[in-house]
Order: C-alpha cells, then sequence, then structure tokens
C-alpha cells in the first residue's frame, strides 16, 4: 500500500502539501540556483513541455533559457545524443555569431519560420514534429495563438520524446487552461511560477542581468 | 560431354587494374559501369559457351497485346525486364514477346532453381501479363522452350533430346526457309538434327544451322544486356474524376509503390519527384517534391505528398496522375539505404534532413533552414541561412566582439523616431553603453558607417542601437537582447 502510494507521488502528479517532492532528479539545471531549488527535477523538466508566459519580448527570456541551453548541447557534443536546437517561429532571428560566442554551435541550429498568419497551429505543428524526430535536444517555439488541442499534442509529444520544450506565450494567455508540466511568467517583476508539478506556486525574482552583465555573457576562454 | 573451351582475356585487366583508368570489369553489382579500360572497350568479349554452372531462365509472352504502346508507358518488356532485374544481373530482351535472364549465379541466393523459379513467376503474375517460363542451359534453348510450352532442361546433356522433340516453329527464321522445312517434311527439331550440317546451310539457310548450334551450346550466343532507362516515369488512370485527397493518395501509393520497387531493381535512389495531376480540358497540375537526401523510401515520400497535397489547391478534379523521377541518384549514403534501420516511421531513426523535408512539405521550402557563420565584421553580413541544415560547417574564427552582440536580430533594422535628439522607441531610450564604431563595406557597395549603443526602452528590454554617422544621422533598431 505504501509503495503504491510512493510511486504514486514520485510520478509527480499527486503531492502532498508541506512535504517536499519525491520525483528523481533529472532535469536541466537552469543555472539559476533559486529556480533550480523551487523545482521538483531540480532543473528545467526533460521530456515535459514548460511553458513560458511573456508581457514582452526580450524581456530577459533568453537570459533564463540560454545557460541550460548551452548546456545541452555542450552535454550533446560529445556523445550521440540528439545535438540540434529547434527554434520555431523566433519573434527576431537567432543572431548566428552571438550564439556561437556563448557556445552554441550554429550549425545545429534549425530556424523554422511558418509562413503568415499562425492561425492553424502551424508553429505547435512544427514544433511537435521537431519533438518526435527524436534529434532535437530542445525546441523553443513562439505561439500567439495556441489551441487546447494542439497544446495537448505537444505535451505528449514532449512526454515521448527526451528533449527540453519550451513554449514561449504571451501574458495573455495566463487565464488559458494548459497542460504543461511547468508554467511560468515572466514579468518586469521577476519570474512567477503558476504551476509546477509537485510543488507550490512561487515567484523568484532571478538575477537575469546580474548573470550576465550587460546582457550578455562572453564565452570563457 | 564437350566442355566450352574458356579464355580469360581480361585476366590482366582484372588482375591490375591501370591506376588511371579505373576498370570495372562483371556484371556482379547491377550498376551501369562508369568506365572501362582499353582493351574492355576496343575489344568484343565473346560471351561465354554453356557451361554446368549457367543456366537461363527464358521468359515468353503468351499474350502479346498488339495494341500500340503508349508514349508514358514503358513497353511491356520493359516492365518485366525491371521487374525481374531483382534475380539476375544479366537481362536480355528477344523481342517482341520475351526475354532471357541468366539464373545460375542466383541459385544460391534464392535457394535452387525451384524456389528462383517460383520466385519470377510470382513477381511476373503481379505484372498481369501470362508468361510462360522455361529453363535451359543456353539462352536460345530456354526461349525455344517457353515458346514451344516445353519444360526445364538443367543438364546440358539433356538438351539435344528435349529440343528434338520441339516443333521447328519455335525457330524464327524467314518465311522462305520455314517453307523449305515444311516442303522437306521436317516437322521436328529431331529432324534438322539428324540431317548432314553441310546440307541443311545449304538448302534451308545458314542461320538455322547457326541457330541450333547456339541452342545446343556449341556456338557463341552474344546477347545485347538490358540496360534500365535513365529516368523512371509511369502513370495511373483513375477510374473516375475525383477532387478527394484520399483517393489521390491511394493512387500515388501504388505508383510509389512500384517506384520504390524499379529503384530496388537498380539499387537507386530518387531526389527530385516530379507529380503531375492531369484534369480533363485543363493543363496539367505539377508538384515537385526536392529533398535533401535521396531516398527510396516509400513511406516517407508518401506522406511528404500527402501534406504537399493538402497544400496544393486543385483547379478541376484529377482524372490521372504522372509521377516521374528524372534522375536516379546511384550514390546512396548508408543512411538512405537503410541497412541497419529497422524498419521505416519509427522515430528513433528518423535523421534531421526527413524532419526538414516534412516541414518544408507543409510550411515550404523558404520556411525552414539552418544557420552558419560569415568571417565578417558587419553584424547583418556575419551569418547566413543555410538550405541544408547540418552542412557546409565552416570554421569561421569568432570577433571578440561577437560576445557582446545581442541574441536577437531584427531581419533588417527599423528606423526609429528621435525626439529632441534622444531614439525614441515607445517612450524615450536611455542609452546604456556605446557607442561601438563598425564601420566600412565599401568593396561589395554596402559600406556602413554607425555608431552603436545599448540602450533601454521604458518598459526595461535592452536594445541594440545605432546611430548613421553620416547622412541623415538616423537612429535605426538592430537588435534585442533577450
Amino acid at each position: 500500500m505504501d509503495g503504491g502510494l510512493d510511486k504514486l507521488l514520485r510520478q509527480g502528479r499527486v503531492w502532498q502539501a508541506g512535504r517536499g517532492p519525491l520525483t528523481e532528479a533529472r532535469g536541466i539545471p537552469s543555472g539559476f540556483a533559486a529556480l533550480d531549488a523551487c523545482l521538483p527535477s531540480a532543473g528545467w523538466p526533460r521530456a515535459a513541455l514548460t511553458e513560458l508566459l511573456l508581457d514582452t519580448h526580450g524581456r530577459g527570456e533568453l537570459a533564463l533559457v540560454l545557460p541550460a541551453l548551452i548546456r545541452l548541447c555542450m552535454a550533446a557534443a560529445g556523445g550521440a545524443q540528439p545535438r540540434w536546437v529547434c527554434w520555431v517561429a523566433p519573434p527576431f532571428m537567432p543572431y548566428a555569431p552571438a550564439l556561437a560566442a556563448r557556445g552554441l554551435p550554429p550549425e545545429y541550429m534549425l530556424v523554422v519560420h511558418p509562413p503568415g498568419q499562425a492561425t492553424r497551429g502551424e508553429p505547435l505543428w512544427a514544433a511537435e514534429q521537431a519533438l518526435r524526430s527524436g534529434q532535437c535536444c530542445a525546441v523553443l517555439a513562439w505561439a500567439d495563438t495556441a489551441g487546447d488541442r494542439h497544446l495537448r499534442r505537444l505535451q505528449l509529444a514532449a512526454e515521448a520524446s527526451d528533449a527540453w520544450a519550451v513554449l514561449f506565450r504571451p501574458a495573455a494567455a495566463r487565464r488559458q487552461p494548459s497542460p504543461a508540466t511547468l508554467r511560468l511568467a515572466l514579468d518586469a517583476d521577476g519570474l512567477e511560477i503558476l504551476k509546477c508539478r509537485g510543488v507550490r506556486p512561487a515567484r523568484l525574482s532571478l538575477p537575469l542581468e546580474d548573470a550576465w552583465p550587460g546582457g550578455c555573457p562572453a564565452r570563457s576562454g | 560431354m564437350r566442355r566450352a573451351p574458356r579464355t580469360l582475356p581480361l585476366f590482366p585487366e582484372e588482375s591490375l587494374p591501370p591506376p588511371d583508368a579505373p576498370a570495372e570489369f562483371g556484371n556482379a553489382s547491377r550498376r551501369p559501369v562508369q568506365a572501362v579500360g582499353h582493351p574492355a572497350s576496343t575489344d568484343i568479349v565473346p560471351a561465354p559457351l554453356a557451361s554446368p554452372t549457367t543456366l537461363w531462365l527464358a521468359v515468353h509472352l503468351s499474350a502479346l497485346s498488339h495494341a500500340a504502346p503508349a508514349n508514358d508507358r514503358p513497353p511491356v518488356l520493359e516492365r518485366l525486364a525491371t521487374r525481374l532485374g531483382a534475380f539476375s544481373p544479366r537481362i536480355s530482351l528477344v523481342e517482341p514477346d520475351g526475354l532471357v535472364l541468366e539464373i545460375g549465379a542466383s541459385l544460391r541466393l534464392f535457394g535452387g532453381h525451384a524456389a528462383l523459379r517460383e520466385a519470377c513467376a510470382a513477381a511476373l503474375a503481379e505484372t498481369g501479363e501470362t508468361v510462360r517460363l522455361a529453363c535451359a542451359p543456353t539462352p536460345l534453348a530456354a526461349t525455344w522452350l517457353a515458346r514451344a510450352g516445353g519444360d526445364d532442361v538443367l543438364a546440358p546433356g539433356q538438351l539435344a533430346g528435349r529440343l528434338g522433340q520441339l516443333p521447328v516453329t519455335v525457330w524464327r527464321g524467314s518465311p522462305a526457309s520455314l517453307g523449305m522445312l515444311r516442303e522437306l517434311g521436317l516437322r521436328r527439331l529431331a529432324d534438322c538434327l539428324r540431317l548432314p550440317r553441310d546440307a541443311l546451310a545449304r538448302r534451308c539457310g545458314v542461320a538455322l544451322v547457326r541457330a541450333l548450334a547456339q541452342a545446343l551450346g556449341q556456338h557463341p550466343d552474344p546477347r545485347a544486356a538490358w540496360v534500365p532507362r535513365r529516368g523512371w516515369r509511369e502513370t495511373c488512370e483513375l477510374p473516375a474524376e475525383t477532387e478527394l485527397h484520399a483517393q489521390l493518395l491511394e493512387a500515388l501509393a501504388g505508383l510509389l509503390d512500384r517506384l520504390t520497387q524499379a529503384l530496388r531493381t537498380r539499387d537507386a535512389a530518387v531526389q527530385r519527384l516530379r507529380l503531375e495531376l492531369f484534369h480533363l480540358a485543363r493543363p496539367a497540375t505539377g508538384v515537385v517534391l526536392e529533398l535533401l537526401q535521396p531516398t527510396r523510401d516509400a513511406a516517407h515520400l508518401h506522406e511528404l505528398y500527402a501534406r504537399r497535397l493538402e497544400q496544393t489547391t486543385l483547379p478541376a478534379p484529377v482524372i490521372a496522375l504522372a509521377l516521374a523521377a528524372p534522375r536516379l541518384e546511384h550514390d546512396i549514403t548508408p543512411a538512405a539505404a537503410g541497412l541497419f534501420t529497422p524498419g521505416s516511421g519509427t522515430a528513433a531513426c528518423e535523421g534531421v534532413p526527413q524532419l526538414v523535408e516534412r516541414l518544408r512539405a507543409r510550411l515550404g521550402v523558404s520556411a525552414v533552414h539552418g544557420l552558419c557563420l560569415v568571417p565578417e565584421h558587419r553584424p547583418e553580413a556575419a551569418w547566413q541561412p543555410v538550405v541544408a541544415p547540418g552542412q557546409g560547417v565552416r570554421d569561421v574564427s569568432l570577433p571578440a566582439a561577437a560576445g557582446r552582440r545581442p541574441v536577437w536580430m531584427l531581419a533588417e533594422p527599423v528606423v526609429l523616431e528621435s525626439r529632441t535628439g534622444h531614439p525614441w522607441y515607445h517612450g524615450r531610450l536611455a542609452i546604456e553603453q556605446g557607442p561601438e564604431r563598425i564601420e566600412t563595406g565599401w568593396w561589395d557597395g554596402c559600406d556602413i558607417a554607425r555608431d552603436y549603443y545599448v540602450a533601454r526602452d521604458t518598459a526595461g528590454v535592452r536594445l541594440w542601437i545605432y546611430r548613421e554617422r553620416l547622412g541623415a544621422r538616423r537612429w535605426w533598431l538592430h537588435g534585442v537582447f533577450g
């Protein structure tokens, strides 16, 4: 009986108030100790959808995800793991020299710009295909509108893969229910954990700019 | 038993190929001969006579349709030869109604004569033609046996006795020769074989004597090898006009099946495919598929076409489809050949090219690209999109300033408003760092002279802006620090 309950708790789908999470720490270290401490997997969750709500582009969302992205690419460079990073419908063009200077190999970046208005869920479809291909270690997707069905499909695709799936959405999507494992909101006041399997919602202010003075860390050496 | 004399005219060539001219001899691989050495190109290599290991399978079309072949449809014999290419590298056509293939070398692979014959018969049955098969140690004997509906002759020693029972009409001589045979009362080949050769040659022509010798393996019988056509094209007519994608895709699946069948026979793959959808009284709609890698994976091609057809609006119902591969690729990478990839469609064995092709099939070719670095000091020219992601990797040394660049770049710089001398973007921008001067580029006409600054807007977003140093000295927004 106890074993069954523990198993359930370990899956992270049920959690006990006042007790720490039981899930194994196999997340991707985010590079921010305060954030890692709040997340049950001690980092960004793998094989799950992470949703990041932004009030405006350029708020610091890249500073938030780049350390983990760099870590993933570094880990993949040596082994036979998938090492592609797929950027789906980014609001601006990822700048190859800046990525290379930060340790992300530009030749493993795949940029997808769905044409026209993204009314038919093309960005989410493309992100789902990238996840299902098993070739990407991370999939970053931007979507202004996202239907429930598409979100659900994306979450399932993320669960089937071993990749890190991040979906950037406008802050207006806060009211819309989402199947994502982790939901964060980033605004001028800091980072807020809206939903996370296994822990309580919390608000924390991350030193996004202090970590990288000038917003642009140079690669050491 | 008479043994055919064996000569090895190519022995020096085979043992030591000349270093400057790569020679490829023999027909062990089905690939077309790329280059031959000097002796091979000038001398005619005599075909080997009947030997105990040679066995020919003849196919005779017992019901040859006399309708004129359609232009876009390969003749029956070519289709049969394509189908049988999986069983033998040596196929020769016997116009107009037969073909022979050497199966002696393939017997072990296919598990003996009976199994191979059965496999050939099954493959031919799929083409829908009515054929008769026969095996014999020489191609001509096999052809005659197939024409007469005879049984297989496997041992060269039985050949003369079995051929003797066949009627002389299996030989296709001139009408005069055949008339002479009838007048002489020679009904069966045995009757001819009994006669002295010179007398027979005098009366009925040398051709008959030579044919008899060839059939018995006493005279060389060189055959022109059948060479598959360079491209591939087939059509499929629909039973009725339709606009339904499901019906189109079903017909397309049949075509792709035949394509991959032909590709496997020729050990080839395709990189460019053109599908034509024919309408009544309208020009056809063409759908071209360009792949990053040659492939012969029917399931992958079918999926790509399914996505493309979703995006294609048909001007009218479709009455027929044609699928054409103008060029077949023979240099297949191991990944495409799929030796170690079990099955298709599983996510794990799929590569990035397949992902890119799938995304492009729905979103368009220009929607998906990779990134590469360009050694260039002007920020907008320091990178390029790559059509084939992951390829053309260049080792570019990064300038030290690259670490200070924003990760987001605007595709084109945007002019900023200027109010009281300050840049303005949803509010006054506060300059935090700068200037960093970047200039010149006179050699390709894109001369620049800019002072770059890091600025912060009222919402707290850090921007990379610059001011022209020449002309109107306007402010521009170029990048965003994420």
